[in-house]
C-alpha cells in the first residue's frame, strides 16, 4: 500500500510539496518554534529601544560616579572617563539596532561597554552558574514545600494545620524579598549573631581551594544558604495558597467522590487524582518561575553579596552598560520561551484531553 | 603642640627619613595586621588589571588605587600644598613648563626603577585616550633618568593638580602602546583616524596578567573574592617600611550592603555616606564618625528662562526665608553645616581666598522674613490668604525635583520646602531617579531642583564652574540650556562678564591675581544669587578604632582634606595609621 501510494504521488511533487509544507506550517511544532523566536525578537527589539530611553549613557554616569564617589572635578572625572569605553553615544539608533542584531544573529552578544574588550557572553557564563545554583535550588524548594503543605491544607481544610499554615502563607507571601533579606542580616546576623555576616558573603569561601571536595562543596552550600532561605520564604507561601485552592477544586470533582465510594485510600486519592490534577494550573506558573530564575533575584543577590546574574544586571543599569543588559534580558526571554515551550508538552503528558485536542486540530 | 602640627610634623619626619637616608631599606616581611576597608568593585571578567581600560584597578579599588599605581603627590588642603608621593620635586618652570623630578628610589614591586619612562608612557597613552590634561600640556620632554619635562600651553594650577595627581603606570606593561601611540601622534595622526580609533580599541582591550605597584600595596585577579578584595603588602616600594599594613582588605558592596559589617565589626574604615539614622546606631556600636567637610553640598537651582524665578528679588527673599542651619542638621545631622558665606564655594575655602573685609562685604542671608516680605513687595508681588502672588495674581508656586538616592540630601530639602510653604509659596517636593534627574537639569526641564552647588577642589574656579558652567547654557552642548542663567548682565550700573571673571578665576599662576577674580566672582553670586546654596555636607565616614590605632584628633587639619585626597590614603601611606591593640 505505501509503495503504490508513492508511486502514485510522484508525479504531483509540487503539490505534495506545498501540502507538505502547509502541514508544516500548521504543526504545533512550527507555531511554538516561530510563536518563540517571534517573542524572543520583539523582547530584543523592545529592551534595545527602552534600554536606551534611560536617561544618561555610560559615559554621563561614569562621570557622575566618579564625582560622586570620588569628589573629584568634573574636568578631573572626564579625564579619568575619557577613551575607557568603546561607545559612541552619538551614532544613529538604527545603525546601532543593525549592528546589535546582526551580531546576535550570529551568536555573539558584543562586548561590555563598562569593560571595555570583556565578552558579554563571558560575563553570562561566569555569573549564571551561581544564578542557577541558588535561586534554582530555592525554586526546587519552595515548589516542592509550596505544593505538597498546600495538598495538606486543602485536604484537611478548616484545621487547626490549615488556619496556621494559611496565616504563614499569606505573611511570608507578603513581605517583600529584600525585606526578608535585611532580616536575615540584621537581626540574625548584627543583633543575634547567630552567623558572621562577613563570613556568608560571596559563593564561597575566598580561602577554601575549589575541587571536587566535602570541603568546599560545604562552603557552596553553606553560601548559597542564606539566598535560598530568603528565596524559599518569600516565595513558598504563594505556591502553598495556589496549591490549596487548586486543590479544593480539585477535591468537588466527581471522580474524586468515586474514588472515596470506591473506598481508595487518602494517601492514594491525594496523590493519583487529586495532586495530579491540582498541579495542572501551577505548571504555567512554575515554567515562567524556571525561565526567570535565569535572571535571579537581583535584591537578594546583591544584599548577600552573591555574584549571580542579578547581581551583574542590577551593576549594569545601574552603570548603563546596554549591552550587558540587553544580553542578559537576551537570555531571560530564551529562558522564559523555552521554560514555556516545555510547560505546554508537560500539559499534554499530565492532561491528556489537551493533547487530544491538539491532535484533533492538528487533524 | 596643637593637633594640626602634630600631623605636619609626622608626615615631615617621614619625608626627611627617606630624603635624608638616600635610599629606602627593603623590609622583607610584611607588616603584622590587616586594614578593613570597603569599595564596590566588579569581579571578573568585567574586572581587569589593566587601569587604562573600563573595569580596571581605578575602577574596583577607587581611592585605594593611590597606593597601588602611586600618582606624584597628593594635596594637603589645610596647607595649601602638595605633599609627594612618587615624586621628589615638582615645579613650574616660569609659565611654559612643569618639571616633575621622580624620587631615585622609588621602585615597582618587581625592583625595577620607576623612571621618567614610565610617566612618559603614561601620557603617551592618556593622549590617545583624550585626557583633559592635553588642554594645558603640549608635549613632554625626558630631562634625565627621573626627570620629566611638561611643556605647557596652557599654564594653569588646574594643569598641576592634574599632573601630579595622575597615577604613574609601568613602561614595562604599556611601552608597547606608548611608542605606537607617540610614533602615530607624530605622524600627524588625529583621533578622528582610523589607526587611532584601532590603537584605541586596542589599548581598551589589553588584559595584562600582572599589575605593577609603585605604591606599598599590589592585587591579582585571584585576590578579588566574591566577598572582598586582598591588597597585599610588597617589599619595593619606598613606602613599604613605612606602612603599618601588611594587607588591606576591601569588602565588596555598596552602602547598604556594607551597612551590616560595619555594624559587625568586620569594617574598619569606608567612604560611604550614611543617613543619619544608620550613623546613630554606628556611634551607640562604639565606632567613631569622621567629620570632614565635602567642599559641596545640595543648593536649589533655579530656572532663569521661568518668572519668577528669573527676579533677582524673588531669589534673595527665598534666602532670607530659609533657615539654613535647620536644613543642615535636618539634612544630615552633624554632618552638615549651613552655607554661611554665601561666597559661591566652600565657607571652608573662605578665609584660604578672600580677606577678613573682603569677607565682612557678603551678604550671609541670615533669616529675616520682614526683609523677605519687603524685597517681594518691592517687585509688585502682593500676599493674599497667606500666599504669596505676582503682580499678574499668579501665585508663587513651583515643583521642586531632588535626587531621590541621596539620602543626606532628603530631610534638608524637605525642610527648606516646608520653610518656604510657611511662607507664603507653593512648592511642592518630588523625588526623581538621580540620573533622570540630573539628565532634566542639563536640558532645561525643571522650575525648580536641587543639585550640588560645589565640587571637591582647592580652587572656587572649580566650584563656580559646577553650576555656572557644568548646569549652565554656556558649557555649550546643544540642548542643554541647564539653568539658563545670563552670564552677561550689567550689575551695579556696570556690565559684568561673569564667564571671563570665573575663567580669570583660575587662569595663571599667581594666585593674588585669582583671589581678585574670586572676590569679582563671590561679589556678584552673593547678590544675584544663581542658586541658593543650603548647607555642606561632611562626610560621616565610620572609623572603628577597635581595628584601627593611631587615627588623629577630631580637629586635626588632616580630615579636612577633600576631593580626591583621601585623607586615610594619606594616613595609611604615612604610617599614621596603625592596627589596633
Amino acid at each position: 500500500m505505501a509503495s503504490s501510494s508513492t508511486l502514485a504521488d510522484a508525479p504531483e511533487a509540487p503539490r505534495g510539496l506545498w501540502s507538505f509544507m502547509r502541514r508544516i506550517l500548521r504543526s504545533y511544532a512550527f507555531r511554538v518554534i516561530a510563536q518563540g523566536l517571534f517573542t524572543i525578537w520583539a523582547v530584543t527589539t523592545f529592551t534595545f529601544i527602552l534600554i536606551r530611553q534611560m536617561p544618561g549613557n555610560p559615559i554621563q554616569i561614569r562621570i557622575s560616579q566618579i564625582i560622586q564617589a570620588q569628589n573629584v572635578t568634573y574636568e578631573e572625572a572626564l579625564a579619568q572617563a575619557a577613551g575607557l569605553f568603546d561607545f559612541d553615544p552619538n551614532a544613529p539608533l538604527i545603525v546601532q539596532y543593525v549592528d546589535y542584531l546582526g551580531k546576535v544573529l550570529q551568536g555573539n552578544l558584543g562586548e561590555s561597554i563598562t569593560s571595555a574588550g570583556t565578552p558579554v557572553l563571558g560575563q553570562i557564563m561566569r555569573f549564571l552558574p551561581w544564578t542557577l545554583f541558588s535561586i534554582g535550588l530555592g525554586l526546587l524548594f519552595s515548589f516542592t514545600i509550596g505544593v505538597f503543605v498546600g495538598i495538606a491544607m486543602a485536604y484537611w481544610r478548616g484545621s487547626f494545620f490549615d488556619n496556621v499554615m494559611t496565616i504563614i502563607a499569606s505573611i511570608t507571601f507578603s513581605i517583600p524579598n529584600y525585606l526578608i533579606a535585611l532580616l536575615i542580616v540584621l537581626v540574625l546576623g548584627v543583633q543575634l549573631q547567630l552567623f558572621s555576616v562577613g563570613q556568608l558573603r560571596g559563593a564561597v569561601d575566598p580561602e577554601v581551594q575549589p575541587g571536587f571536595t566535602l570541603e568546599y562543596i560545604g562552603s557552596l552550600l553553606e553560601h548559597a544558604f542564606l539566598p535560598v532561605v530568603t528565596y524559599i520564604s518569600a516565595t513558598v507561601g504563594g505556591w502553598m495558597l495556589t496549591m490549596k485552592s487548586s486543590t479544593l477544586s480539585t477535591l468537588g470533582e466527581e471522580y474524586v467522590t468515586a474514588a472515596r465510594a470506591r473506598g481508595l485510600r487518602s494517601w492514594r486519592i491525594l496523590t493519583a487524582y487529586v495532586g495530579r490534577n491540582a498541579m495542572l494550573p501551577l505548571v504555567t506558573q512554575l515554567a515562567v518561575s524556571i525561565g526567570f530564575v535565569i535572571g535571579g533575584s537581583v535584591i537578594i543577590e546583591v544584599i548577600f553579596v552573591y555574584p549571580g546574574l542579578g547581581g551583574l544586571l542590577s551593576s549594569a543599569i545601574a552603570n548603563r552598560d546596554y549591552t550587558t543588559m540587553q544580553g542578559v534580558f537576551l537570555i531571560i526571554a530564551f529562558a522564559v520561551v523555552i521554560a514555556n515551550t516545555l510547560a505546554d508538552v508537560l500539559y499534554g503528558i499530565l492532561d491528556p484531553r489537551i493533547r487530544i485536542g491538539e491532535e484533533k486540530k492538528a487533524r | 603642640m596643637t593637633a594640626r602640627l602634630r600631623i605636619s610634623w609626622i608626615i615631615a619626619l617621614v619625608v626627611m627619613v627617606f630624603m635624608l637616608g638616600g635610599a629606602v631599606l627593603a623590609q622583607d616581611e610584611a607588616p603584622a595586621g590587616v586594614f578593613y576597608g570597603g569599595w564596590p568593585y566588579s569581579l571578573p571578567p568585567d574586572s581587569h588589571l589593566n587601569s587604562f581600560s573600563a573595569g580596571g584597578p581605578q575602577t574596583n579599588t577607587g581611592v585605594y588605587h593611590d597606593l597601588i599605581e602611586m600618582p606624584s603627590a597628593i594635596y594637603l588642603w589645610s596647607e595649601a600644598r602638595y605633599q609627594p608621593l612618587l615624586a621628589e620635586s615638582f615645579g613650574f618652570e616660569g609659565e611654559s613648563a612643569y618639571v616633575i623630578t621622580l624620587r631615585s628610589d622609588a621602585m615597582w614591586n618587581d625592583g625595577t626603577p620607576v623612571t621618567s619612562d614610565d610617566l612618559i608612557a603614561t601620557y603617551a597613552i592618556g593622549r590617545i585616550l583624550g585626557w583633559s590634561d592635553y588642554t594645558y600640556i603640549d608635549y613632554l620632554e625626558r630631562v634625565d633618568d627621573h626627570t620629566v619635562r611638561f611643556v605647557l600651553k596652557n599654564p594653569s594650577i588646574v594643569a598641576e593638580r592634574l599632573m601630579l595627581k595622575t597615577r604613574v603606570r609601568a613602561a614595562a606593561t604599556y611601552a608597547d602602546f606608548a611608542e605606537r601611540a607617540t610614533a602615530l601622534y607624530d605622524s600627524g595622526a588625529t583621533n578622528e583616524s582610523a589607526e587611532w580609533q584601532a590603537l584605541l580599541q586596542e589599548i581598551r582591550d589589553f588584559r595584562p596578567e600582572t599589575l605593577l605597584a609603585s605604591g606599598p600595596y599590589h592585587y591579582t585577579l585571584e585576590d578579588m573574592g566574591d566577598s572582598y578584595i586582598t591588597l597585599t603588602w610588597q617589599p619595593n616600594s619606598h613606602l613599604s617600611s613605612v606602612v603599618q599594613f601588611g594587607e588591606i582588605r576591601l569588602w565588596n558592596g555598596e552602602t547598604e550592603a556594607v551597612t551590616p559589617l560595619f555594624l559587625n565589626g568586620d569594617i574598619a574604615y569606608g567612604t560611604y555616606g550614611f543617613p543619619p539614622a544608620t550613623e546613630a546606631s554606628f556611634v551607640d556600636a562604639g565606632i567613631r564618625i569622621i567629620r570632614g567637610p565635602q567642599y559641596t553640598g545640595p543648593a536649589i537651582y533655579f530656572n532663569h528662562s521661568l518668572a519668577p524665578w528669573n527676579i533677582k528679588e524673588v531669589r534673595q527673599a527665598m534666602a532670607y526665608v530659609i533657615d539654613r542651619a535647620e536644613a543642615a542638621f535636618l539634612g544630615k545631622g552633624l554632618s552638615a553645616r549651613p552655607v554661611t558665606f554665601m561666597a559661591g564655594f566652600s565657607d571652608n575655602l573662605v578665609p584660604v581666598w578672600l580677606s577678613e573685609d573682603q569677607t565682612a562685604q557678603l551678604n550671609p542671608y541670615e533669616v529675616n522674613l520682614e526683609r523677605a516680605a519687603e524685597l517681594l513687595q518691592s517687585v509688585g508681588f502682593t500676599q493674599v490668604d497667606g500666599v504669596w502672588q505676582d503682580a499678574s495674581g499668579a501665585p508663587v508656586a513651583a515643583e521642586l525635583t531632588f535626587p531621590a538616592e541621596f539620602a543626606d540630601w532628603v530631610g534638608g530639602v524637605q525642610s527648606a520646602v516646608d520653610q518656604l510653604n510657611a511662607f507664603g509659596f507653593q512648592i511642592t517636593a518630588r523625588a526623581v531617579p538621580a540620573a533622570e534627574q540630573e539628565q532634566a537639569t542639563l536640558r532645561g526641564e525643571f522650575q525648580l531642583t536641587v543639585r550640588n552647588w560645589g565640587i571637591g577642589s582647592p580652587f572656587p574656579n572649580a566650584t563656580f564652574n559646577q553650576p555656572l558652567f557644568r548646569y549652565n547654557y554656556n558649557a555649550g552642548v546643544e540642548g542643554e540650556p541647564g539653568m539658563n542663567f545670563p552670564m552677561q548682565f550689567d550689575w551695579n550700573g556696570e556690565a559684568v562678564d561673569l564667564q571671563a571673571l570665573i575663567a580669570a578665576s583660575g587662569a595663571g599662576l599667581d594666585t593674588a591675581t585669582q583671589g581678585e577674580a574670586v572676590f569679582a566672582v563671590s561679589q556678584v553670586f552673593n547678590d544675584m544669587l544663581p542658586i541658593l546654596p543650603l548647607y555642606e555636607t561632611y562626610t560621616n565616614n565610620p572609623l572603628n578604632e577597635s581595628l584601627v590605632a593611631g587615627a588623629p584628633a577630631e580637629d586635626d587639619p588632616i580630615w579636612t582634606n577633600g576631593g580626591g585626597d583621601n585623607f586615610t590614603i594619606i594616613l595609611l601611606a604615612t604610617g599614621v595609621l596603625s592596627p589596633a591593640g
